[in-house]
């Protein structure tokens, strides 16, 4: 009850600091939260297991927040009419990249199968990416990591990447980059196409519920082979 | 029936059931995961059911809309205990640093790439 309590606290100063800051990407809730979590965990010399235990309600009651996610992902889907193939296509050519590309250069580098799987669902967003890195064996705290470096990462390549592939202004332009950034930085991906692109916002959003779910399939998959 | 309950009962009891649907679906998800040995989460199923069953009904209740928003305004706070076992792998962080910078930036460089090079070539043939 007590650490649930403390998560809250920590939660609330978070947001506090998010909508301080002017949103900055670095003071994402979730990362100055945890930091808050993991001082007061210090200060207290309690450790993790003693936390974990003490808020199982909480990292249950994710499992149906996470199904809670076909709510805005229904209403998105009507945007597929029209666009079902081109969409579809580019979301299984951005999703398999992503988790293979990943994988593999783990491979290359060397790193232990259970990193290379934490890291391959970085492009979902976090609920999904650490349920996938989880499943297939992988740790869902780094998963958690790579998600956010990627999100960042992507919203600020996304710029110049797209200019240099001309991507053009017009309204195919915007859907264009409004569903990359969503599939490859979810939900800061989001966010940044809110602030540009707002009237094309519901493509980013797809891609980002798509990209969840399809980073899940296939590396629920592929941990049955490696 | 459900949908009809969703829609037409007090409200405090429409949202209470909307509660128990996402929680029986997560339920339902694992049971089934569990039951064929299936590799996925029993979340994801969950999800796929539920998505199903909004397309059937061809809209979404106001009581499962109601449970939801907030749920899922506040779904960070409920991943913060989950992200705090990073403090558990710090060491296999710093071990592995270089890889996890080095696939951030190429891979997501990538994916961004062929995402996008794939949808804007699509979209421009089946607009001609």
């Amino acid at each position: 009850m007590l650490w649930s309590a403390i998560t809250l606290a920590a939660y609330l100063v978070a947001l506090w600091l998010y909508r301080r800051s002017g949103h900055h990407l670095l003071c994402l809730p979730v990362l100055t939260g945890t930091a808050l979590v993991l001082a007061a965990l210090a200060l207290a010399g309690s450790g993790y297991p003693v936390y974990a235990e003490a808020t199982r309600v909480l990292r249950w009651l994710t499992g149906p927040g996470f199904i809670a996610l076909a709510v805005p992902l229904y209403r998105q889907a009507a945007l597929l009419r029209g666009l079902a193939a081109p969409l579809l296509v580019a979301l299984a050519a951005g999703c398999l990249v992503s988790v293979l590309g990943t994988l593999l250069l783990c491979g290359l580098m060397g790193t232990p199968m259970a990193f290379a799987l934490s890291l391959a669902p970085k492009a979902a967003t976090m609920p999904m990416a650490m349920l996938a890195a989880e499943r297939a064996g992988g740790v869902p705290a780094v998963a958690a990591m790579a998600v956010v470096a990627t999100g960042v990462l992507g919203t600020w390549l996304a710029g110049p990447l797209l200019r240099w592939l001309r991507v053009d202004e017009g309204l195919q332009g915007e859907v264009v980059s409004s569903f990359t950034l969503g599939l490859v930085a979810h939900a800061i991906g989001v966010a940044r196409v809110l602030q540009t692109h707002p009237g094309s916002v519901a493509f980013a959003a797809l891609a980002m519920g798509l990209n969840g779910i399809a980073s899940v399939l296939v590396l629920a998959l592929l941990s049955r082979w490696l | 029936m459900l949908f009809k309950l969703l829609s037409d009962g007090p409200r405090t009891f429409r949202a209470l059931l909307a509660a128990s649907v996402l929680v029986g679906l997560q339920w339902l998800g694992d049971a089934v995961v569990a039951w064929w040995g299936w590799p996925v989460p029993g979340a994801l199923v969950g999800l796929l059911l539920l998505l199903g069953a909004l397309f059937a009904a061809g809209g979404v209740p106001q009581a499962l809309d109601d449970v939801s928003t907030p749920l899922l305004r506040h779904l960070m706070r409920l991943l913060i205990p989950s992200v705090a076992a990073v403090g558990l792998y710090a060491g296999l962080l710093s071990q592995h640093t270089a890889a996890f910078l080095l696939v951030a930036v190429v891979v997501t460089a990538l994916t961004l790439v062929v995402t996008a090079w794939t949808l804007q070539r699509l979209i421009r043939r089946s607009s001609r």
